[in-house]
């Protein structure tokens, strides 16, 4: 029963975490709220030069990395590095015909819930779950 | 299926405005965000984890192995 218990605050955590953020900063956005995909989301898609928006996704490249990046700039360590990470996992979960990339939001969009929101917290999960079953059970050899 | 599309685009949107509002409350952008989450701490977690794994199990191997050949002396 504790062991349920401490599994299921483990899996619930970053849930609360990302709610609690969300839902602290609601009432500070005074923006009209972006639709995206037939779902009015909580931040607009203004181009605004001092905060990030859903201009900010929708324009990674021309918007964002030009007018708000503040740490990870040409001259970062690594800074090649991550960029080719970065948009490499964006180039995997875009839609491609032929080898070439097509906008398909609705794939891009699925193709992120099934990597970065499913499988890859899943998997962190899991390992750290079975980590803690072999460090109990050494503890009961 | 369109109730699916909407549950999903609802998780979609809400994630995605985690990562604006968290870039805005640090005072940072959401390039950065991005990139810290799925650059540095998400590979590198997942690259712990293994490791630890894996020195646990084999840890654990070599213990039960000792554990084992001192029952069969006695």
């Amino acid at each position: 029963m504790k062991q349920i218990t401490r599994n299921s605050l483990i899996f619930l955590l970053p849930f609360a975490l990302m709610i609690l953020v969300n839902e602290s900063y609601r009432p500070f956005i005074k923006e009209k709220p972006w639709v995206y995909l037939d779902v009015t989301s909580m931040n607009s898609a203004i181009y605004d030069l001092n905060k990030c928006t859903w201009a900010c996704h929708n324009s990674t490249t021309h918007h964002c990395i030009k007018n708000h990046i503040k740490i990870i700039k040409p001259g970062f360590p690594f800074y090649n590095q991550i960029n080719e990470f970065y948009f490499g996992i964006i180039n995997f979960n875009s839609k491609k015909i032929n080898g070439k990339k097509v906008s398909d939001i609705k794939y891009y969009a699925a193709m992120n819930l099934i990597f970065l929101v499913v499988l890859w917290p899943l998997s962190m999960y899991l390992l750290l779950l079975n980590y803690l079953r072999l460090r109990r059970k050494m503890t009961k050899l | 299926m369109d109730y699916i599309e909407f549950i999903g685009g609802f998780i979609y949107a809400y994630c995605t405005d985690f990562v604006i509002n968290f870039a805005n409350i640090l005072n940072l952008s959401y390039y950065e965000i991005n990139a810290i989450i799925f650059c540095f701490i998400w590979p590198l977690l997942t690259l712990v984890l293994i490791v630890l794994n894996m020195y646990k199990y084999l840890a654990l191997k070599k213990k039960s192995r000792i554990s084992n050949s001192t029952y069969q002396n006695e």
